[in-house]
């Protein structure tokens, strides 16, 4: 294991967010607007995103300080205790190597034993196979789906988006 | 301040059908439809009372912007029955990249009853997808808090799909409630 963590996101690591934020690929499969975003793009963003009160936004560290992805409780509501949950690992190099599993596992222990939620939601494309199969994997079931909810090359069709959700204890 | 009357974004700025009108949210509708959100807060989803003051601010501040906006995050109407206002409501959380809408509807709550509701809330359904189609969407879609059956009716006659049912996920006087979410491709 490569000692990981989660670390909230400080402005510090804007480089690494220029970078993701500007990888379209990315985007497109983590359903994020794609533009080329400038360094002072990236630290408003982390700004912004890291005073709301009604998020939780991480970096994914390893090995004590590397930055390699992100993750996110959003729209955390606290009279429902719900929140929508967000992952990626943007450093390709750590794909396909478990990570992803390990650092989920970490966001929804901070869901819901720090924060005391009971609902956790998400979205993900429907042709992500791997991180439909990991969600699956840690309890995650399948609350209904978005069809035609997102253009890809021009296209709407087969674009559709499954609606995700785990109960705490459940 | 002059309040803008008409949609930068749109072609036609009003919609009829039988005694039922779209027009763009007009300032003067601005009180009534504060009251008809807090006599209503239980099921939308707003956390505080809305006061005049901050009816006055949000449509100086936000809903003014909308109008001249090529591309406006929302666009609202006033929604009127022979001329007089009935209720508002418009296309929310545009994704002018993926091409959907969130719909968004309220009704004067004295004028509640199932009949009524039925009749305008399909009326509403048949006039918002003008403005959809105006400005090129492919889906709009809508949430609603199962709270009664009736109330998802007029989209099911209307031909909207269930693509959703978020079990248990809102907190409404202490009952967990699901969210069903239908949705038409236009």
């Amino acid at each position: 294991m490569n000692n990981i963590k989660l670390k909230t996101l400080n402005i510090a690591h804007a480089d690494e967010i220029t970078e993701w934020k500007s990888d379209r690929e990315l985007s497109e499969l983590i359903l994020s607007d794609f533009s080329k975003t400038s360094k002072d793009e990236s630290e408003k963003w982390i700004s912004k995103n890291t005073s709301d009160p009604n998020q939780r936004l991480f970096g994914l560290i390893i090995n004590e300080s590397e930055l390699i992805g992100i993750g996110r409780l959003m729209f955390i509501d606290f009279t429902a205790k719900t929140c929508e949950l967000g992952i990626y690992i943007g450093n390709k190099n750590h794909r396909g190597l478990g990570l992803g599993k390990s650092f989920l596992n970490l966001l929804v222990s901070h869901a819901f034993i720090n924060l005391g939620l009971r609902k956790i939601n998400l979205k993900v494309r429907e042709d992500n196979f791997n991180a439909v199969s990991l969600y699956e994997k840690l309890g995650f079931i399948n609350e209904g789906k978005f069809n035609e909810h997102f253009v890809s090359n021009e296209k709407f069709k087969n674009n559709n988006i499954l609606l995700m959700a785990l109960f705490n204890g459940r | 301040m002059e309040f803008p009357k008409k949609y930068k974004a749109l072609e036609n700025n009003m919609f009829s059908s039988g005694n039922f009108t779209l027009v763009p949210i007009r300032f003067e509708d601005r009180l009534k439809i504060m009251q008809w959100r807090n006599e209503q807060i239980d099921v939308l989803r707003q956390n505080t009372l809305l006061t005049a003051e901050m009816q006055d601010a949000y449509f100086e501040k936000v809903v003014f912007n909308l109008f001249n906006a090529e591309r406006p995050s929302q666009i609202l109407f006033s929604f009127l029955k022979n001329e007089q206002i009935v209720g508002y409501g418009g296309l929310v959380h545009i994704d002018w990249k993926n091409k959907n809408a969130e719909i968004s509807f309220l009704l004067d709550p004295s004028l509640n009853s199932i009949e009524f509701y039925n009749v305008a809330f399909e009326s509403f359904l048949d006039l918002i997808l003008e403005p959809a189609r105006n400005i090129e969407l492919h889906k709009i879609y809508t949430y609603g808090y199962s709270l009664v059956d009736y109330r998802f009716f007029p989209l099911i006659n209307k031909n909207f799909l269930l693509e959703a049912i978020l079990k248990e996920q809102v907190l409404i006087n202490e009952n967990l409630i699901d969210v069903k979410i239908y949705a038409k491709i236009l």
